[in-house]
């Protein structure tokens, strides 16, 4: 598979996670709003449902920074695409006699300086990538714990006990949903050393 | 960099505009280009010119996975039409270009074998995209003397190539024609110089105007829609075109 192809697909994972981290912030604000309704019976439950706006929040900047960073590794990428084609011309010009490869060979030099410089963003991207990723797989886990404390909270609920624990499978999903695709995704930037 | 707007849908049909760059050097002039995707398959229009392929390819891809893009539609063979082609092959080779017939040999210059061209005969012909069926609308000597549309009958919208096209200023750079009268004058010296037969004009107009059109949605400026399409067509059938005068 060719680099451009590769780096279109961890886009569109990184997409998923984009998408599945925005039920988050819709999901931690109507925990709030039930867990005001359920009053003094579930205090426990609005204090996790704080924490879980604020992880919300966390994430929806890990996922801009994500975005900003996918979008610029693939128009780099796209663009050495481009370079890399010229330098192919480039090179079969050359291979037809001496006088042509003298004339093409500092053109030649030019473009594969390029091809060489966007070969260092990609890989320097790809690095930010990386962490990036590993901090949001941190923020995961700290996701799965805020849900975990919303199921144990829920069950001291009073009357809106069911509701509450609805609320907490939830959260429980959708964070379980985005822990899974950065895992993924971890593994597939490792592998791919674009 | 280009953005991707979503201008139409109705389900899993889609029309998405990408275009306005305002970090394009003035030396490049700007394009439009249209994805028109039905669930995960899709057709772009007038994909570019090699040196925008980047900006092109970034834009789709945070709206619509490139991979699923199948088919490829090529007004006229000029270089910010389809010089990119090359770079769309090699992304996926398995991508299928329509072309009119007369530059089936012309067009291989900027990429593509004999197995990437459906050839477009001069009367048009029906584009199959997933579910959606689009006519090719011809459109020859305007500016092309092989040149194609795209309509949408579903959408009722109609990718006009470079007819509707208006060089506009940077203060101008919203997606729809907001001021029909000022937009228009932007349009008028491209028409005059790039349209070369009046004869070509009248029937294309007269052709138009039997369509069902909701946007008119050039390759280049703002997207016409509602009233200002047919005032487009209007103005269009008034101007003198052709002279050969220079």
């Amino acid at each position: 598979m060719n680099e451009l192809k590769a780096i279109a697909e961890i886009n569109e994972d990184i997409k998923s996670i984009v998408y599945a981290a925005e039920n988050i912030s819709l999901t931690a604000t109507n925990a709030m709003l039930v867990a005001r309704q359920a009053g003094v019976n579930a205090v426990g439950f609005s204090v996790v449902a704080r924490e879980l706006r604020m992880f919300s929040e966390k994430m929806t900047m890990a996922m801009q920074e994500l975005s900003k960073l996918i979008y610029r590794q693939v128009l780099v990428t796209a663009n050495k695409r481009n370079r890399l084609r010229s330098v192919t011309a480039l090179s079969r010009t050359a291979s037809y006699g001496d006088l042509a490869q003298f004339r093409i060979a500092s053109a030649c030099a030019r473009s594969q300086v390029d091809v060489d410089e966007m070969e260092r963003l990609i890989a320097s991207t790809l690095r930010e990538l990386q962490v990036e990723m590993k901090r949001t797989a941190k923020q995961c886990a700290t996701g799965i714990v805020i849900a975990r404390s919303a199921a144990i909270e829920a069950a001291h609920g009073g009357a809106m006990a069911a509701v509450l624990r609805q609320i907490a499978q939830g959260v429980e999903g959708v964070v379980d949903t985005i822990a899974e695709r950065v895992g993924k995704l971890e593994v597939r930037l490792k592998e791919a050393g674009i | 960099m280009k953005k991707a707007t979503i201008i139409y849908q109705s389900g899993q049909h889609q029309w998405i505009a990408v275009a306005r760059d305002p970090e394009r050097p003035n030396y490049l002039i700007d394009t439009n280009e249209y994805l028109i995707t039905d669930g995960t398959t899709a057709l772009l229009t007038d994909p570019g010119g090699s040196e925008i392929f980047s900006m092109v390819f970034a834009a789709i891809c945070e709206a619509f996975d490139p991979a699923n893009i199948g088919v490829l539609f090529a007004s006229h063979q000029d270089p910010d039409i389809i010089s990119s082609l090359s770079l769309w092959l090699d992304f996926n080779p398995e991508l299928k270009c329509h072309l009119s017939r007369l530059w089936t040999t012309f067009v291989p210059h900027f990429g593509g074998t004999d197995e990437t061209f459906i050839t477009i005969p001069d009367q048009g012909s029906v584009i199959a995209v997933g579910k959606l069926k689009l006519r090719s609308v011809p459109a020859h000597y305007l500016h092309s003397s092989g040149n194609f549309h795209l309509y949408d009958e579903a959408a009722k919208l109609f990718f006009s190539g470079d007819i509707g096209a208006a060089m506009l200023p940077e203060d101008m750079n919203a997606l729809f024609v907001k001021d029909f009268d000022r937009h228009i004058r932007y349009a008028e010296g491209f028409h005059r110089r790039w349209m070369g037969s009046p004869e070509a004009k009248r029937l294309w107009c007269e052709r138009v105007a039997a369509m069902d059109i909701d946007m008119l949605c050039p390759q280049h400026g703002a997207i016409y829609q509602g009233k200002d399409v047919e005032r487009f067509i209007n103005w269009f059938s008034e101007l003198q075109v052709g002279s050969g005068l220079v």
